[in-house]
């Protein structure tokens, strides 16, 4: 939009305020509330933020261990740059209007952390190569009675999730139960323009699935935060909470589902009829990538302890690097009936994961299968649970968060395409985040999370 | 001569267990309670839940997590407080077991300036090692400088026994200076650096 277009916008919808929201480099939302007149000015100089948003942990601590380039050898700012094609009134909020930004360095580039700026270069890099992508994000989430600051004050005993947790999805009087929560999400979601296809029950009491249409990459992590983020709202605005933590009780996890395809010139090109299980040449190179990486991305699928406690077979996460057609117990799962429907779902997600570096890191590893012409291995066509260690079955998926930095570090081809600086800094922050939980009072060990962990992930998750 | 071997995915009281248990083995020369001893040793946290597991016996030190149901002897300490007594059960049935675990755990440190040269030697091969560096030890009036010539990119500043604790891998550089006892000059991103340099010579990993 040009400055005289966001003014009108501003002027239109009476505007008295706008909220700017960025995400540091966890995925949490950031933001400042600026008056009207100063988001104009935002437009090109953008709003500074210190630097050290980007390089403490979740809750504040610096995280040192790691640095990067952009940071100031000291402490200085980033600037959080608006992309106002995201800029929407914000349903529930009169006079309030929200955009989302980019971050970037005192030079104008973004910063290597910065997860939107991450993904449009995927973006640029495969439309290099003649292709687009487009993803969608299945949200699991769980409502609580109570609010957080209840919740703390308790010890975070006797939380009390909303609907029956009688261990079935879809029911229907779970639906209802819920509906006075996801029926007022939804109408934000509209008003924000999510598209949101549906939402279900899970199976864990006060557990929901909210399913979003297919957009462009930039767009579909942009929908992931604006859900978690309205979420968040709504349930304040009720009384209660809400969280997107990947184990948040003993039973029950969190996933995020990853779907995306493939087009070129507006046209999917992963279907092909005449070939073995209906899929193109390039899909069969495109998985190769995905396959050969689907280890270093764990990393970023599974970014904290709390994500690896649902690591387990049978709980509906992968534990395997295998591909499958339609086969969910895979790693991979892909899906080939129709050339408008073929596409492929990473399972591997965990609820708190960051969506732009996940985005991001998918199509890093399909444009290495596209680069190298890699070839797909055979698909796992048996159950991908309980297998017994050997030569002749697929590798393990790594478990543990500093299995997983290990993972990443090693794997040149996610590498040469995400850049090394981006790379290394995440590694640096998932294994400060490793070291913090062992070191002050996690207990991997436990069978769910403690009071330590869901005060540190519940309420920011 | 005794391997120490641990967990597979390590958690990181595993690898600092590990790392000073090699650096006892470096100067140990064969005899005494350690190449006697044989049985279970846990180290308990007596803050948070860490605990790790010494399986000690046929030449092998076995380190992994948790506290196993056959310990022999079970120390609590206090981790944050390297000059709080730990309290042990067991020793009085196990006193050779007992003795061997308090030696492995206490590897002996150099001298700071000695203890800063061996790891340099190592950071410095580090690419992203901050150079020059330049330690000064505020009780002794003396300071040394690893790196090359010119204005350092840090410096380090604090008494002989911190500034040997931090370079032998006893501790932290960060938390250090975090809780004001190690101070520094110089800018924050080759603080981290270096910090991340320390944490791997604590895992033994540099």
């Amino acid at each position: 939009m040009h400055r005289s277009d966001v003014e009108q916008f501003l002027d239109q919808h009476r505007v008295e305020r706008v909220r700017i929201e960025g995400v540091q480099s966890d995925g949490l939302p950031i933001g400042k509330i600026l008056h009207p007149a100063r988001f104009l000015d935002a437009l090109e100089a953008g709003v500074g933020f210190v630097d050290y948003t980007w390089g403490t942990d979740r809750v504040g601590n610096p995280a040192l261990g790691f640095s990067a380039p952009w940071r100031s050898t000291v402490v200085g700012d980033v600037y959080l740059i608006p992309d106002t094609t995201t800029l929407r009134v914000l349903p529930g909020a009169a006079g309030t209007a929200t955009c989302l930004c980019d971050a970037v360095g005192s030079d104008g580039v973004a910063i290597s952390m910065c997860g939107r700026g991450a993904v449009r270069r995927m973006v640029e890099v495969l439309a290099d190569r003649g292709f687009e992508a487009m993803f969608a994000f299945e949200v699991e989430g769980q409502f609580f009675h109570g609010t957080p600051g209840e919740h703390r004050a308790s010890n975070w005993s006797g939380l009390r999730p909303f609907g029956t947790g009688g261990h079935l999805p879809y029911l229907v009087q779970d639906l209802h139960r819920l509906d006075p929560l996801l029926s007022e999400v939804c109408r934000r979601l509209d008003g924000l323009g999510v598209p949101w296809e549906a939402w279900n029950a899970e199976a864990a009491g006060g557990q929901f699935e909210v399913n979003i249409s297919p957009s462009d990459p930039l767009q579909a992590a942009d929908h992931v935060l604006r859900v978690r983020q309205v979420c968040k709202e709504v349930a304040h605005e009720q009384g209660v909470s809400v969280t997107f933590m990947a184990r948040v009780t003993e039973d029950y996890n969190n996933g995020l589902h990853v779907h995306h395809s493939l087009r070129a010139n507006g046209e999917p090109v992963l279907y092909d009829a005449a070939e073995e299980d209906r899929l193109s040449a390039v899909a069969h190179r495109w998985l190769g990538g995905l396959m050969s990486t689907v280890t270093g991305v764990a990393s970023f699928m599974a970014p904290t302890p709390n994500s690896f406690r649902r690591v387990e077979p049978f709980k509906a996460v992968p534990t395997h690097a295998t591909w499958d057609i339609d086969n969910k117990s895979a790693a991979l799962r892909v899906l080939s009936a129709s050339p408008d429907s073929a596409r492929i779902e990473h399972r591997m997600g965990a609820g708190d994961l960051h969506p732009y570096m996940v985005v991001a890191a998918i199509l890093a590893g399909g444009v290495a299968g596209l680069d190298e012409r890699l070839v797909v291995p055979s698909k796992f066509t048996k159950m991908a649970w309980g297998l017994p260690d050997g030569d002749d079955q697929p590798h393990r998926l790594p478990t543990s968060v500093i299995a997983a930095c290990e993972a990443l570090d090693s794997d040149l081809r996610l590498r040469a395409v995400l850049g090394d600086e981006l790379v290394d800094y995440w590694i640096g922050l998932r294994r400060f985040e490793w070291i913090t939980f062992h070191t002050s009072g996690g207990d991997i060990t436990s069978v769910g999370p403690t009071p330590w962990e869901l005060d540190r992930y519940f309420e920011t998750l | 001569m005794m391997n120490v071997e641990l967990e597979p995915d390590a958690v990181p009281m595993v690898r600092v267990v590990g790392a000073m248990a090699r650096r006892t083995l470096e100067r140990w020369s064969g005899g005494g309670p350690i190449g006697r001893a044989s049985g279970v040793v846990v180290l308990r946290s007596m803050n948070d839940p860490q605990a790790v597991t010494m399986r000690i016996g046929d030449g092998v030190l076995r380190i992994e997590r948790g506290v196993a149901g056959d310990a022999e002897v079970i120390i609590d300490a206090d981790l944050g407080d390297s000059s709080a007594k730990p309290r042990v059960e067991g020793a009085a049935r196990h006193p050779v077991l007992a003795l061997a675990a308090s030696k492995l755990l206490d590897p002996p440190v150099a001298y700071w300036c000695d203890e800063a040269d061996s790891f340099m030697r190592k950071a410095l091969a580090h690419r992203d090692c901050p150079r020059p560096i330049s330690i000064v030890c505020t009780d002794e009036g003396r300071s040394a400088r690893w790196g090359g010539d010119g204005e350092p990119a840090i410096e380090i500043h604090g008494t002989a026994e911190l500034l040997a604790a931090a370079m032998s891998g006893s501790s932290n550089v960060a938390e250090e200076v975090l809780a004001g006892r190690l101070y520094v000059v110089g800018g924050l991103r080759d603080l981290s650096m270096l910090t991340r340099l320390t944490i791997d010579h604590m895992f033994g990993e540099l």
